[in-house]
């Protein structure tokens, strides 16, 4: 479901950072270290310098462990957060600073599936509120019109529409799953961004949500930015994949390119340490020592140097671009130039 | 038992069946109940109107109980205090002051500080920091003193006790609702509702007011008692209800002053009266609390 | 003290619930049994009954559950038999466990120390000197750098993968015989699961320790365990070898597990899944708990399949399987 490349992204990210101040108020950043009295001042680096292109028509996935910044991200082009510094652009136009009547339109042309499917839905609306809220807002249906619009979105996501009546707590992870898409769908948006949408869910009801997921990307023409740590299911639903460490992106490519060929030595760690049915061998861990650091104290330089096996002297004093290697293959690493 | 709950729909009849299963809220709840019915009915089965001056004749004052003499339902069948008000009528309108008090106090500060609290706990920042501190400061001033300076500076009065006792209590409701808002604010439903455009005053009432307010209720069931409690308090000092109008806390106060002259049943018996309702919605609220807590997770 | 070969023995537990709305068969006849040595994992969804049985086999149900039927014989003894008295010197000392959330399982006002130091006192009977050593070098088994400094940290000062490893190293202490783990880590990132996976094996195998890995994903018990046996519904449907078990899957459940895998299949083709939902287990109809999902079920499925062996070491309990 691609688009050549020379068409122009749906969403174009650039230089985006977001960063939290770990002491809100006058009164945290007193401290008392080491003996003495000092000020801190001390930032969560989510997301750091990230610029990206989400195409029309396809799915990239963003790939990473906790921490690494994807969810932050995600809510930060939703407009959740606002960036720190640099740029989003959806169709050609800059979004990165509108709120309120300006951002309007865009939370209608996109839309978030989020993770946890209990805390999702709000428990003391009824499912047919919960679906009907982006119809009432964006002025899509009223009345009559919108009663119908939830019942058909219902059956579309594979649920009774006798559900509409009912509330969260009535149904299970992967149903709650299938009304949160329900939600999302109501809005007739462009981008969907799915942030972990089924890692919650039990195994054999993933393959499920994929599957609507799937067909409803194909019913409505939906691009999707696919947040996950659950590498074969990235592996099986996303055209492209960025890989995520400590709020930077450190290599970017095809799907098939990266999973053959994944060329940063993080990106190499993450698909060795998955457990997976082709290979029943066993083998011992790379004895990889030391703890992610914080994102807060950033190491210097690359971030992952302290973790990496080949790294060399500049990695710790200067940071990796992100430079493309190949044909849309891109990597932030010392080690290719 | 369940068609009252298939009634009252479907929530109510579960924890109805849990309510149920222990005697003492039973209990709690049938005392409240026996009170406030009597409370609610006092002109009808009152003997006598007590505020009523032109009924009263000092000829018939501190008349001890008669209820054991004549067995009769008739006007000092518990007696009569100072003014010659039958004991029994004045303690059953006393106990419609103390409940009307305690209700509509409540009722008032709850929803005055779940207000302040959700707006404080969502918009954050230095809304959230003054009204805090507002409340912070408020706190550190003994209830009783804040309500007595109201009343002494504003006079006696059914409504303005509510407004005195109503501004002592809003601070702990406003507390809740404000540490419930801050963990409902960081789930996804809200954030969800952001993403899509909601308003944050159409968030913060429609989205999340109704789910912090089982909180509310359990505090505020503990809180009626209290409320009514410095009701009695405040008129036992005389700066609560006028005297014509006499509470539970008047009449004891009144009564206070000829106790060791042996005229026992003008304090003990409103006394007792206070303390009963009292107890009972303790034990009410205790219960409720308990079979609410577990639905606080839904 | 020599071991007997067989560590475990659990033949036909059946742990119930008998709540309010009904009785709930957590699990419904479960039987297995675990050697020295040997990496058990048990596999299933929510809801399957794997946390109740490792529960059970450390006498931690409460009420409204209880045990009502089967053995557990654990080093040739029925621990249904035993007092309770009995059963707190076994436990954390013979069999230990393992908990999913490294959050909460360890202590926050304690030091690491201490609480290593805890088990090896109460059931070792050292003293605080000989057990601070020991904890040092527990700590230095389980890969933490610098064991005599973070001995004396805090668990907040701890990430959660080395919390993990604590956690593990506690369990551990006692040289038990026997190690259950529930989920032990899930909770935690790709990287550090594979590393902590690695170091339990690598350490289980050296000790000859049992270890039951709890866990939902088939993934992890392909590249980890030696047996396994898959949980549906409080039932226990297939068991055996691994390479068997993955290769070959002869319940329609297992089957339906394996394939509805991402990543195994053309990409971007609709996976193959299984229909419908986990079911209730309250009141659970007798017969086959898969039946209402399985596109094989007839009405033979409405008696409850028997385990039977369909080679060696690997049984299955359908009665609709291909033979």
């Amino acid at each position: 479901m691609s688009q050549p490349a020379g068409q122009a992204p749906l969403l174009r990210i650039e230089g985006l950072s977001k960063h939290f101040p770990v002491q809100k108020s006058v009164f945290e950043k007193i401290a008392l270290k080491g003996g003495r009295l000092r000020l801190l001042n001390q930032v969560v680096h989510a997301v750091n310098q990230v610029s990206l292109e989400i195409r029309p028509g396809e799915t990239l996935a963003l790939v990473g462990e906790s921490g690494c910044g994807k969810s932050t991200l995600a809510k930060t082009i939703l407009g959740l957060h606002q960036p720190t510094a640099g740029r989003i652009f959806y169709q050609g136009q800059e979004i990165s600073r509108l709120r309120g009547a300006k951002r309007r339109p865009f939370q209608k042309r996109i839309q978030i599936i989020f993770q946890d499917p209990f805390s999702s839905l709000n428990p003391r609306k009824k499912i047919m509120d919960i679906i009907g809220q982006p119809l009432s807002i964006h002025g899509l249906a009223r009345g009559g019109e919108r009663r119908e619009r939830v019942l058909e979105l219902l059956a579309k996501v594979g649920l009774d529409p006798v559900y509409a009546g009912r509330y969260p707590h009535q149904f299970s992870g992967g149903q709650r799953q299938r009304i949160g898409i329900a939600r999302a769908l109501a809005a007739e948006p462009e981008l969907v961004i799915a942030d972990e949408p089924i890692s919650a869910l039990d195994v054999s009801i993933q393959a499920q949500i994929l599957n609507l997921l799937l067909d409803m990307q194909e019913e409505f023409n939906l691009t999707y930015l696919f947040v996950s740590h659950d590498l074969s299911v990235v592996k099986h639903i996303s055209l492209r994949v960025a890989v995520m460490y400590l709020g930077f992106i450190v290599e970017t490519a095809e799907t098939e390119e990266i999973f053959s060929r994944p060329l940063h030595p993080y990106t190499q760690l993450l698909f060795s340490a998955i457990p997976s049915l082709d290979n029943l061998e066993f083998k011992d861990a790379p004895a990889i020592e030391g703890e992610v650091p914080t994102p807060i104290d950033l190491p210097l330089g690359c971030p992952f140097h302290p973790r990496c096996l080949r790294v060399m002297d500049v990695c710790r004093r200067e940071r990796p671009a992100l430079r493309s290697l190949e044909r849309d293959h891109l990597a932030a690493c010392h080690l290719f130039g | 038992m369940s068609r009252l709950g298939a009634v009252l729909g479907f929530r109510q009849a579960e924890w109805w069946q849990e309510f149920r299963e222990s005697n003492i809220g039973l209990i709690g709840a049938a005392m409240t109940l026996v009170f406030l019915l009597a409370a609610l009915l006092a002109p009808l089965i009152a003997p006598q109107n007590p505020y009523d001056l032109k009924q009263l004749f000092l000829q018939n004052s501190y008349k001890p109980p008669e209820l054991f003499q004549t067995w009769a339902y008739q006007p000092f069948l518990l007696g009569s205090d100072g003014q010659g008000r039958c004991m029994f009528s004045a303690i059953l309108y006393g106990l419609r002051i103390s409940l009307y008090v305690g209700l509509m106090s409540t009722f008032l500060s709850a929803a005055f500080g779940t207000l302040v609290g959700v707006i404080a706990g969502y918009t954050g920042g230095k809304t959230d920091a003054l009204i805090m501190r507002v409340a912070d400061i408020q706190l550190s001033f003994p209830a009783i003193l804040i309500a007595l300076v109201i009343m002494a500076i504003w006079g006696p009065g059914l409504f303005k006790i509510i407004i005195a006792i109503s501004v002592v209590n809003w601070v702990f409701y406003a507390r809740t609702a404000r540490g419930s808002t801050l963990s409902e604010r960081e789930k996804d439903y809200v954030d969800s509702a952001r993403a899509v455009g909601v308003s944050p005053a159409v968030i913060m009432f429609r989205e999340i007011l109704p789910n912090i307010v089982a909180p509310i209720i359990v505090i505020g069931t503990v809180r009626i008692a209290n409320a009514i409690i410095l009701e009695a308090t405040l008129s036992f000092l005389g700066l609560g209800v006028p005297i014509t109008e006499p509470s539970l806390g008047s009449l004891i106060s009144e009564g206070y002053q000829v106790l060791f002259s042996g005229y026992w049943w003008i304090s003990v018996l409103p006394g007792l009266g206070l303390m009963f309702i009292v107890l009972g919605i303790n034990l009410l609220g205790d219960r409720l609390r308990d079979v609410l807590n577990p639905r606080l997770k839904r | 003290m020599s071991r007997p070969r067989e560590v475990l023995s659990i033949r036909g537990l059946k742990t119930h619930f008998f709540t309010r709305r009904g009785v709930v068969k957590a699990v419904d006849g479960v039987s297995f049994s675990l050697d020295q040595g040997q990496i058990l994992g048990l596999v299933g969804e929510s809801g399957a009954g794997k946390s109740i049985t490792g529960f059970s086999i450390l006498g931690l149900i409460d009420e409204p559950g209880r045990i009502v039927a089967g053995q557990i014989v654990f080093e040739g003894e029925n621990l249904l038999d035993k007092p309770e008295a009995e059963m707190e010197k076994i436990r954390g000392n013979r069999i230990s466990m393992v908990f999913q959330d490294p959050q909460t399982s360890l202590d926050p006002v304690f030091t690491i120390g201490y609480q290593i130091s805890e088990a090896l006192t109460l059931h070792q009977g050292l003293s605080r000197h000989q057990a601070h050593q020991l904890a040092i070098s527990l700590l230095r088994s389980v890969n933490i750098p610098s064991p005599e400094e973070r001995i004396s940290d805090y668990p907040h000062q701890f990430s959660g993968g080395m919390r993990q490893r604590v956690a593990i190293a506690i369990a551990m202490s006692s040289n038990p015989a026997l190690i259950i783990a529930d989920e032990p880590s899930t909770a935690l990132d790709v990287t550090i699961q594979a590393q902590v996976l690695s170091m339990m094996r690598n350490l289980v195998r050296q000790k000859q320790t049992a270890l039951i890995l709890i866990t939902h994903d088939i993934a992890l018990v392909g590249q980890f365990c030696d047996f396994i046996c898959v949980m549906y519904a409080g039932h226990l449907v297939e068991k055996g070898p691994k390479r068997e078990i993955i290769t070959n899957p002869l319940h329609p459940y297992t089957q339906g597990l394996i394939r509805s895998i991402p990543g195994r299949q053309t990409r971007r083709k609709r996976l193959d899944q299984i229909p419908g939902m986990m079911p209730n287990l309250i009141d659970m109809p007798p017969g086959c708990p898969f039946a209402p999902r399985c596109e094989r079920a007839s009405a033979v499925c409405q008696e409850r399949p028997e385990m039977e062996e369909a080679s060696p070491g690997h049984l299955v309990a359908c009665s609709r399987r291909s033979p």
